[in-house]
C-alpha cells in the first residue's frame, strides 16, 4: 500500500487558490505535512479496521484428502492462486499454492509454471500424471499461518510483509475458517476509504 | 543539499488572495487600528496613558490578513504580546544603561519565551523590543506597560477581530482559543 502521495507545486497551487483567505503556509511545508498526515492516517485506519470488515466471506477452501485435479480444479473456479486446506470440522491445517503445486511438477523449488511446462514438452520430465494422486494434505504448506476475524488490517500488513504471503485465511474465535484476506481485499478498503 | 544551493529556494510563491479577502483585511485594519488610535490621540490625549504602539501594525496584519494563521490566533495574539511586554521591561529594569544587551535580550528571550508557550506571534518580538527602545513615556509606565497598552490594545484587536472576521460566510474567526 502506497505510504506517501506525490503532489506537485501546481497541485498545491490550485488548491490554495481554491481556499478563501490567506493560507499561511509553503507550498514545501505542505507537502511534507500532507506526507506525514496520510502516513499516520493510512496507520490508523489499518489499526481500525478488523479484518472482518474486509475479508472474501466465500471461501473457496480443499480438503486434506481432496486430489491434485480437485485442488486444480478449485483454483481454476475461482481464478485464485491459492487455497486454504480444512479438516472436517472446517479447521485450517494448512495452505495449498501454485508454489506448493509447481514444487511437486518441477521437482525443483520454485520452478515457475513456464519452466515446468518447458520440461514437460522438451525434456521430457512431465510430473503431470505421476502427481495426479497426491492430496492437498500432502503437499500442502503448513501449520497454515492465519489471523482471527478480530484481528486489525495493519496485523495482516505486518504478515504479508513479514512472510513474503499474498493470501490469509481468517478464522472466528473456535478456530473455523470464516474467510480469507488478500492483499487486493486491503486494497479495495483503502480506495473505499478514499471515496467516502 | 548543498549550502549555497538552499539559497536557491525550492518552490514558487503562494496565489495572490481575491479582492474580497483584500477588501475585508483592509476594513478590520482600518477599524481595529481605529479604535485604538483614536482612544490614543483623542480620548487619552490629556493623560499619560497610551493606548497603541507600533507593533500593534505588525498584529494588524495577522488578526485581519491572516486571519487562518496560527500566529494571528487569539492565544498567540493576547499572550504573544503579554509575555513579550513582561520580559521587555524586565530586561530593560535589569540593564537601563546597556540599550544593546537589554534590547537583544529582550527581543530573544521574547521569541523563547512564546515558542516555549505556543504563543508565537512575531509582533510580540516588536513590543519587547518597544519596552527598551521606546520614549520617555513607555518607560515611565514600568510594569504597567504589559496591562496598558499591550495587554488592553491586544484584547480590544481581539473583540474586533472577532466581530469583523466573522461577518463575511466565507471568512471565520478564530480557528481555535486555547
Amino acid at each position: 500500500m502506497k505510504d506517501k502521495m506525490d503532489i506537485s507545486d501546481q497541485d498545491v497551487y490550485e488548491a490554495m487558490q481554491e481556499i478563501e483567505g490567506y493560507l499561511d503556509i509553503s507550498m514545501s511545508d505542505f507537502r511534507e505535512l500532507y506526507e506525514h498526515t496520510y502516513r499516520h492516517a493510512v496507520k490508523r485506519l489499518l489499526h481500525s479496521t478488523r479484518l472482518e470488515e474486509i475479508m472474501t466471506v466465500d471461501v473457496i477452501s480443499v480438503t486434506e484428502q481432496a486430489d491434485m485435479p480437485g485442488i486444480i480444479k478449485a483454483m481454476a473456479s475461482g481464478s485464485i492462486s491459492g487455497l486454504p486446506v480444512v479438516d472436517t470440522r472446517n479447521h485450517v491445517v494448512g495452505v495449498v499454492s501454485e508454489k506448493d503445486i509447481f514444487r511437486q511438477l518441477g521437482g525443483e523449488k520454485d520452478m515457475g509454471f513456464w519452466d515446468i511446462l518447458t520440461n514437460c514438452m522438451t525434456v521430457n520430465k512431465c510430473l503431470l500424471r505421476s502427481v495426479a494422486g497426491q492430496t492437498a494434505g500432502e503437499i500442502m504448506s503448513s501449520p497454515a499461518v492465519t489471523l482471527k476475524v478480530d484481528d486489525s488490517a495493519q496485523d495482516a500488513v505486518r504478515l504479508f510483509k513479514g512472510k513474503a504471503i499474498n493470501r490469509l485465511p481468517v478464522v472466528d474465535n473456535k478456530n473455523v475458517l470464516a474467510g480469507i484476506v488478500t492483499r487486493t481485499d486491503l486494497l479495495h478498503a483503502h480506495l473505499n476509504i478514499d471515496e467516502q | 543539499m548543498k549550502y549555497f544551493q538552499k539559497m536557491k529556494g525550492v518552490t514558487i510563491s503562494p496565489p495572490r488572495v481575491s479582492l474580497f479577502e483584500i477588501i475585508w483585511s483592509w476594513l478590520g485594519a482600518f477599524l481595529g487600528i481605529g479604535v485604538l488610535s483614536y482612544c490614543h490621540f483623542n480620548l487619552l490625549a490629556t493623560t499619560d496613558m497610551l493606548m497603541i504602539i507600533g507593533s500593534f501594525g505588525a498584529s494588524a496584519v495577522l488578526v485581519y490578513g491572516a486571519i487562518r494563521s496560527p500566529l494571528a490566533q487569539p492565544r498567540n495574539l493576547v499572550g504573544g504580546h503579554v509575555i513579550s511586554a513582561l520580559i521587555g521591561v524586565t530586561c530593560y529594569k535589569l540593564f537601563p544603561d546597556q540599550p544593546w544587551l537589554a534590547s537583544s535580550l529582550a527581543v530573544a528571550t521574547a521569541i523563547a519565551a512564546m515558542h516555549a508557550t505556543k504563543t508565537l506571534h512575531p509582533p510580540g518580538g516588536a513590543t519587547a523590543l518597544i519596552a527598551v527602545i521606546g520614549s520617555a513615556e513607555i518607560h515611565a509606565l514600568g510594569y504597567l506597560y504589559v496591562v496598558i497598552p499591550v495587554g488592553i490594545g491586544a484584547l480590544a484587536m481581539l473583540v474586533i477581530a472577532l466581530f469583523i472576521n466573522n461577518i463575511p460566510a466565507k471568512r471565520r474567526y478564530p480557528e481555535f482559543w486555547l
